[in-house]
């Protein structure tokens, strides 16, 4: 089983495309803390002074608004809710290495994990789905024939190198961003408490990341090709979209995508608002993908290979 | 001792719901410990599939398989390590290099690194071996095939037409190959229908035709099977040879310069004695030995349907 796992270890890490998405990560990485270290400039204790009293004007200025003032207090309690949150939001005054938390969680497309769970997906589907294409598993069944056995290692291997491949790729981000907020912003507020939230998100991420790559590498294994795999996640997200669209909290919290977001930003709201916790937004997870998992070695195992 | 025994194998493919093919249906199969078996058979007629149940790739509808008396549906893991095999066109991921290809087979069981230099020295691809597949030939992928199989040192090797795609001295190699590993004790199971080849090197083969053998045994046993071949006459006249044959209820067909008679018929002795007593006296009486090709072709076509005979 050790020799079989480390080939396995090895057929992945040979691959074109792992290399080529690590090269993109710590690439993209640079670029970004090049980015950030251009566009940001050191700014004194009166500057942020300053810029916050400048916030708070236009903040009263949108509350207030002349031509459609709040009736009520409630209306001006709402007002001000949008005019904070939405029209005037807080400008960055310089580059804040506290920030990187928030890069770390988002979700929304603007930070780190959705990228990272949907590229680990797409390495599991293409670990197991390149085999089948090429007809290599074929082959490894002439050295292996156990087949729960090859197909076990095969999305535990793609599972624990894109948990290691999360890990580091937010590593190399958020060292990436160290140089612009020493040299050109601040690390004020980085301490142990905000080492340790850091480090739960990454863990988080990395975590999420796994276990969609496991899934990516189970539905191939069942779909027999990366198309077909990444193929039923599209359908399931368009299933996601129209569920959403009811906005019913009985449907939404056994959505994957809901209590993926939910077990990343581990935030008490969003788990109100799905009655979920965090820890059970990960048993959901889990057994969903551990139920791919069975359905991938039951039909790989009942059907004929060729 | 048979290495390999294949006893009325059934496989039958699902084709939607109702659609059945059968592939193979109630196959024997006994291939001897150190004889390289060739398996014959038109396109379709079910050799890839019993090396496909043979290997594991493939479950068996009815019927039993074994290698090194092992039950292939249940304890190949046991035997799998003795085992080579290239079974359909060889396929491997085509950003590797054969020597990873190999190296990674090899790191299965722990196999060192200098037996994969030999095996890709043995098969030709030394030269090429850094090479990405992708830039190989089908002639140069076959010979990686058979380097895999080649791998673990087997005692027992399955091949599905390895000289696909081989140029004449590839062929010839191969041919060389089968023959030593047979010569050192291995069991050579092969598929195929290129017969000059199989010919030249099998021991024994089995004919096989819509999923059935029509005939199995050594070279000579099969052709005997097939009625094929015979004894070449040569009498003057000719014409009243075969008149005086045929009046003797011996069936024969005129040649050139020569009568054929069809081997099953009679024996070359009696052909002798019916002429002589006709006052005809044969300048020469030898038996014709068919080739395995015209036994190959009488026997499957005998067992096709008459509009495709």
């Amino acid at each position: 089983m050790r020799a079989l796992l480390r080939v396995e270890v090895r057929r992945l890490l040979a691959r074109r495309l792992v290399r080529v998405v690590a090269a993109a990560v710590v690439a993209g990485s640079v670029a970004t803390g090049i980015a950030v270290l251009a566009t940001s400039r050191e700014a004194t204790p009166a500057q942020v002074r300053i810029a916050e009293a400048e916030r708070q004007r236009a903040i009263e200025q949108c509350v207030s608004d002349g031509f459609n003032p709040p009736a009520t207090q409630a209306d001006a309690a709402d007002r001000r809710e949008f005019c904070v949150n939405e029209a005037i939001p807080a400008g960055q005054i310089t580059f804040q290495l506290t920030d990187v938390l928030d890069i770390l969680q988002g979700t929304d497309g603007k930070g780190s994990a959705a990228p990272l769970v949907i590229v680990s997906l797409l390495l599991g589907a293409s670990f197991v789905g390149a085999e089948w294409r090429s007809r290599g598993l074929h082959a490894q069944l002439g050295w292996e024939p156990r087949r729960p056995r090859v197909a076990a290692t095969k999305v535990g291997v793609a599972a624990a190198a894109v948990f290691g491949g999360a890990l580091l790729a937010q590593a190399i981000v958020a060292v990436a961003l160290v140089p612009a907020a020493i040299l050109r912003g601040t690390t004020q507020g980085v301490d142990a408490g905000w080492m340790l939230s850091v480090g739960g998100a990454a863990l988080r991420v990395a975590l999420l990341s796994a276990i969609a790559g496991a899934t990516g590498a189970s539905l191939a294994m069942i779909g027999r090709s990366t198309a077909a795999a990444l193929g039923a996640v599209l359908v399931y997200g368009l299933v996601e979209v129209v569920v959403r669209g009811f906005e019913d909290p009985a449907w939404l919290r056994w959505l994957a995508g809901e209590n993926g977001g939910l077990f990343v930003v581990a935030d008490p709201a969003a788990s109100l608002r799905i009655g979920r916790s965090t820890i059970g937004a990960l048993i959901v997870l889990a057994a969903y993908a551990f139920a791919i998992f069975g359905a991938a070695i039951a039909s790989f195992r009942a059907r004929d290979v060729s | 001792m048979n290495v390999i025994e294949v006893t009325q194998l059934r496989k039958e493919y699902r084709r939607g719901r109702r659609r059945r093919i059968l592939a193979v249906d109630g196959l024997d199969l006994s291939v001897p410990k150190g004889s390289v078996f060739g398996l014959l058979g038109p396109n379709g007629s079910g050799k890839t599939t019993t090396l496909r149940c043979l290997i594991g790739l493939a479950s068996p509808t009815s019927g039993a398989c074994s290698i090194l008396g092992a039950d292939c549906g249940s304890e190949l893991p046991g035997v799998i390590r003795r085992v080579g095999s290239v079974v359909e066109a060889p396929s491997f991921l085509e950003s590797f290099s054969a020597r990873r290809t190999l190296q990674l087979l090899g790191g299965l069981y722990e196999i060192e690194p200098r037996r994969v230099e030999d095996v890709l020295e043995r098969v030709g691809l030394a030269e090429r071996a850094g090479d990405p597949v992708r830039a190989y030939s089908f002639g140069m992928r076959q010979r990686l095939g058979l380097a895999a199989a080649l791998l673990k040192d087997p005692e027992v090797l399955i091949l599905d037409e390895p000289t696909n795609g081989l140029d004449p001295a590839g062929i010839v190699q191969v041919r060389d190959l089968l023959r030593g590993l047979a010569d050192q004790g291995c069991t050579v199971l092969v598929a195929g229908h290129v017969l000059p080849e199989i010919e030249q090197v099998c021991d024994a083969v089995a004919i096989l035709s819509v999923g059935r053998a029509v005939a199995s045994g050594s070279l000579d046993e099969v052709r005997a099977r097939a009625g094929v071949g015979g004894l070449l006459v040569r009498a003057e006249p000719l014409e009243r040879a075969r008149a005086v044959l045929a009046a003797a209820g011996v069936a024969c067909t005129l040649g050139p310069d020569h009568l054929l008679v069809r081997k099953s018929a009679i024996d070359g002795a009696n052909v002798s004695r019916i002429l002589a007593e006709a006052g005809l006296y044969p300048a020469e009486i030898r038996p014709v030995r068919a080739s395995l090709e015209e036994a190959f072709l009488g026997l499957t076509r005998a067992e096709l349907p008459e509009e495709v005979a």
